[in-house]
């Protein structure tokens, strides 16, 4: 029993992250009906723009929350950035080619980042520095509660609160929810969609940057292709919970969590990887727009 | 039957004389570089009925070649039908079996995601391929993350490079009838609009799951032609990057043109070859910056690719026949 | 129901979520007529055709076609049936040519198996013949026939309008659903669409359901007229009796009015 309430606590942490990024995807496809795939670098990105930022602020020789604010708020200004970027120069100019041609793209920045990456950073793993010390808080029994744990959970509750504020009480809020409903009517409306698509990607780059600390801290080896299957088990997790929907993505990536840490602590660890994928299939095979999604119907 | 007797002629002397032109012209390594060729053919125009014809798009295409790869391998290992002077028969047999199996492969994972939209297929696609990987990957009986040793292989150079053009050069005829016939107006009309299609009566998901398993058959028997060539299998070989591979020939040379992927196969196979002098003096794998780079440049400035849905023949108007 | 109803609708409701979008619809088409369905925008006659030919599913109610129903059936089913129908905004498979467009229309189950395809068997050589010869015909009744290789895209909206009905011609349908076959057309061409429309009903012995507009295509061919509004069928007749009817009139007035 013990053992599984760790699991448990394990499973919400490593949910929390996948829900973070998957928020990323959902919002993205919720506006352009594109599966980012370049999402899971611009999180790459955010780790190694803290492994490099430390060269020269050391941060990690005084760990501590100064740091860690620091750390967070430089990495979601560099992924902001890289996230517009890509926006700006990779898919704006194919607005309205086939929905294939984009996704192609999505699929080539991903690969031109990862690769490029590893020219750049080199492809052997690196540290990433402890801006944070991890401490031993609570302990019953066998379940051992770590600041790290609380830190994660806490900071991923408290970006999706702002989000979810951004998103559902601000007027640019307002404006998003327009451009993802219907893009010509958002715009005859006097909305700038282009701006509003743009700060949906500073948002979604945002949260990844924020994700990407986080792992940091928690599994601090980082390398140029860290990005690519946790941002497909994140896109899992959006699917699960129905792609587009904020509360969806969430839930999504909690239960990929949890799934996960189940199937390695009570299978075996080798298949944690095909899990995500298998899952993926039930759920398009059994219910296809997800648990929060609307199935929509092509207007005739 | 009179003309598959002439199509199955022409297919025979068409691969001896390939190989009788490459075993008197090229040493062994341009030879093998021509079989690769032959395997990136196979690969490149099966996935273009999926992705190219049918505008679907699948990522899973290393997967169902790493089905047919081992099946193949596994085959020769503990099963000859011919023996002696015969035996080089036996490879297409492998091949046709390997096939066999990713297409039922191809089956089980097109009949439920081929219902939903294609970018779906995208991940469902890449799941498959993973998932494939990780099952190699824990099944000792195959040599499990060591891979599989001593893959038996046509004996000589000439037999091997006979054997992967007759391969190419069927899985091209198969494909070119089958875009030429009723199907491949059934597969574009799919790819054009799909609730049009369904309303003049074309079942479209029976036609993508139809297009899925033929792609997936060839993907196998690439796979199949693989196994025998490298004489050695691991999964890594099968990784999402092979798929990654397959599709950026499809695109370059125009999704919707045989002729384009076998253009584009060929290419994509020798650049590695001719990069390689730059690559040991950098001493970084640039191959994959430049093929992504190439990937985005060409959706934004010629997203048709190299020869869009043209074919050879609308280059030699004097033969114009038929619907095309 | 006569014994000559083809097509039938009988207390055919559909809601999307809680909006109705139609509520009990009654209508019957009898095998050779001609039919209009008119009403004004938004009144819900192209969702009418969308449950007709498979693309939605009714809430409640029965549709029957030749004495079966066609409840739960796809849309590829219906067509072959012998439904097929045109689109308001049209869907011809524009980056392909005229041709091949009405080869898709003759495809079905596929004329001709895999292995007929792959080994250029007799039936496959057969059936090429036989539909580049129905493709001519076709062509040439609407007098396109020089635009046979022409990509279906390129061409002007008219010519765009009348390929599509040829396309559905070449489905060999019983019952013709034709969306607003004279949208954006002008007054001349709009006249020889109407003539069309005739002939193609006799040389094929068809039955037609046509939305429109314009009235005076309704008025002058059609034998029957159903009047939707808001959902609901509030009169059909004959056309003259159509044009007298109160409630039609108040329709058409109190909201956008068409050119009555």
């Amino acid at each position: 029993m013990e053992d599984f309430l760790q699991h448990v606590l394990n499973g919400l942490n490593l949910g929390a992250i996948y829900a973070l990024i998957a928020l990323g995807y959902t919002m993205v496809y919720g506006v352009l009906q594109l599966i980012n795939f370049a999402h899971a670098e611009v999180y790459m990105l955010g780790a190694f723009s803290i492994y490099y930022s430390n060269k020269w602020l050391h941060l990690s020789d005084h760990p501590g929350w100064t740091s860690f604010v620091i750390s967070i708020l430089i990495a979601v200004m560099v992924c902001s950035l890289v996230g517009l970027t890509i926006e700006r120069l990779a898919y704006r100019p194919l607005r309205g080619a086939p929905r294939l041609n984009v996704l192609i793209t999505a699929i080539g920045v991903s690969l031109f980042l990862q690769f490029s990456g590893q020219a750049v950073f080199g492809a052997d793993p690196k540290l990433f520095p402890q801006v944070l010390q991890d401490k031993d808080l609570i302990q019953f029994g066998q379940i051992q509660i770590r600041s790290f744990d609380l830190t994660i959970i806490g900071v991923s509750l408290a970006a999706m609160a702002l989000l979810h504020f951004l998103i559902h009480h601000t007027k640019m809020g307002m404006a998003i929810r327009a451009v993802r409903h219907s893009r010509s009517s958002a715009s005859l409306m006097g909305i700038n969609v282009d701006l509003m698509i743009s700060l949906v990607f500073v948002l979604g780059s945002s949260l990844a940057g924020v994700g990407a600390v986080l792992v940091g801290l928690k599994y601090p080896k980082i390398d140029p292709l860290m990005g690519m299957l946790i941002g497909l088990k994140a896109f899992v997790a959006a699917v699960l919970g129905g792609i587009g929907s904020l509360p969806g993505a969430v839930v999504g990536g909690l239960l990929m969590g949890l799934s996960e840490e189940m199937v390695v602590a009570y299978l075996s660890s080798t298949y944690r990887d095909a899990l995500a994928f298998g899952l993926l299939i039930v759920i398009l095979v059994f219910r296809p727009s997800g648990l929060f999604g609307k199935y929509e119907v092509e207007k005739v | 039957m009179k003309i598959l007797r002439s199509a199955l002629l022409w297919l025979i002397l068409f691969s001896l004389g390939m190989a009788a032109f490459s075993q008197g012209i090229l040493n062994p390594y341009q030879q093998l570089i021509l079989s690769y060729i032959a395997i990136n053919v196979i690969l490149a125009t099966s996935l273009n009925l999926v992705n190219g014809f049918c505008g679907q798009f699948s990522l899973g295409h290393a997967g169902f070649m790493a089905v047919g790869a081992y099946v193949s391998a596994v085959l020769s290992l503990h099963f000859k039908v011919f023996t002696g002077s015969l035996d080089f028969l036996n490879f297409p047999f492998y091949a046709l079996a390997g096939g066999s199996v990713a297409a039922v492969a191809g089956w089980l994972v097109g009949m439920p995601s081929l219902k939903l939209r294609g970018d779906y297929l995208a991940i469902v696609t890449l799941g498959f391929g993973e998932i494939i990987r990780v099952i190699l990957l824990n099944m000792e009986s195959v040599g499990g993350a060591r891979g599989l040793y001593g893959v038996p292989g046509p004996t000589n150079f000439f037999v091997g490079t006979a054997l992967a053009f007759f391969l190419a050069g069927g899985t091209w005829l198969v494909l070119w009838r089958l875009t030429q016939s009723s199907f491949g107006r059934a597969f574009l009309s799919v790819k054009e609009d799909e609730v049009a299609s369904e309303c003049m009566g074309v079942n479209t998901t029976q036609t993508k799951v139809f297009a899925f398993v033929v792609s997936s058959f060839f993907a196998g028997v690439g796979g199949s032609l693989f196994a025998h060539t490298t004489n050695y299998l691991n999964p890594a070989s099968f990784q999402f990057m092979k798929s990654v591979d397959v599709v950026i020939m499809v695109v370059l040379g125009g999704m919707g043109s045989l002729t384009g992927s076998v253009l584009a196969a060929i290419f994509v196979t020798i650049l590695p070859e001719a990069l390689r002098p730059l690559q040991e003096y950098t001493g970084v794998d640039l191959r994959m910056v430049i093929y992504s780079l190439s990937l985005i440049l060409l959706m934004i400035l010629r997203p048709q690719g190299l020869l869009g849905s043209r074919e050879w023949n609308s280059f030699f108007p004097f033969k114009k026949r038929g619907a095309k | 129901m006569s014994a000559s109803s083809l097509l039938s609708l009988k207390q055919t409701s559909i809601q999307f979520g809680g909006l109705k979008v139609l509520t009990d619809l009654n209508m019957e088409v009898q095998s050779g007529e001609l039919v209009g369905l008119i009403g004004p925008n938004g009144a819900g006659k192209t969702t009418v055709f969308n449950i007709i030919s498979g693309i939605y599913a009714p809430t409640s109610g029965e549709l029957t076609f030749r004495g079966s129903s066609l409840l739960g059936k796809k849309p590829f089913e219906v067509s072959r049936e012998g439904i097929v129908r045109t689109f308001q905004n049209i869907r011809l498979f524009s980056t392909l040519s005229v041709v091949q467009n009405i080869g898709i229309a003759m495809h079905k189950a596929g004329p001709y198996s895999f292995w007929s395809a792959i080994l250029r068997s007799k039936k496959y050589h057969s059936f090429e013949d036989q539909f580049l010869f129905r493709a001519k015909e076709l062509l040439e009744i609407f007098g396109l026939s020089h635009l046979a290789e022409e990509e279906a895209g390129s061409l002007p909206y008219g010519i765009q309008r009348r390929i599509e009905i040829i396309r559905a011609l070449a489905a060999s349908p019983k019952l013709l659903l034709l969306d607003e076959p004279a949208a954006g057309l002008n007054h001349s061409e709009t006249e020889e669409l109407m003539g069309l429309i005739q002939k193609i009903r006799e040389q094929f012995q068809l039955s037609v359901l046509l939305i429109e507009h314009d009235m005076k295509l309704v008025m002058g061919i059609c034998e029957k007229i159903f009047v939707l509004d808001h959902g609901e069928i509030i009169a059909s007749g004959r056309p003259e009796e159509i044009q007298e009817n109160k409630k039609v009139i108040e329709a058409y007035l109190g909201s956008e009015s068409a050119n009555v």
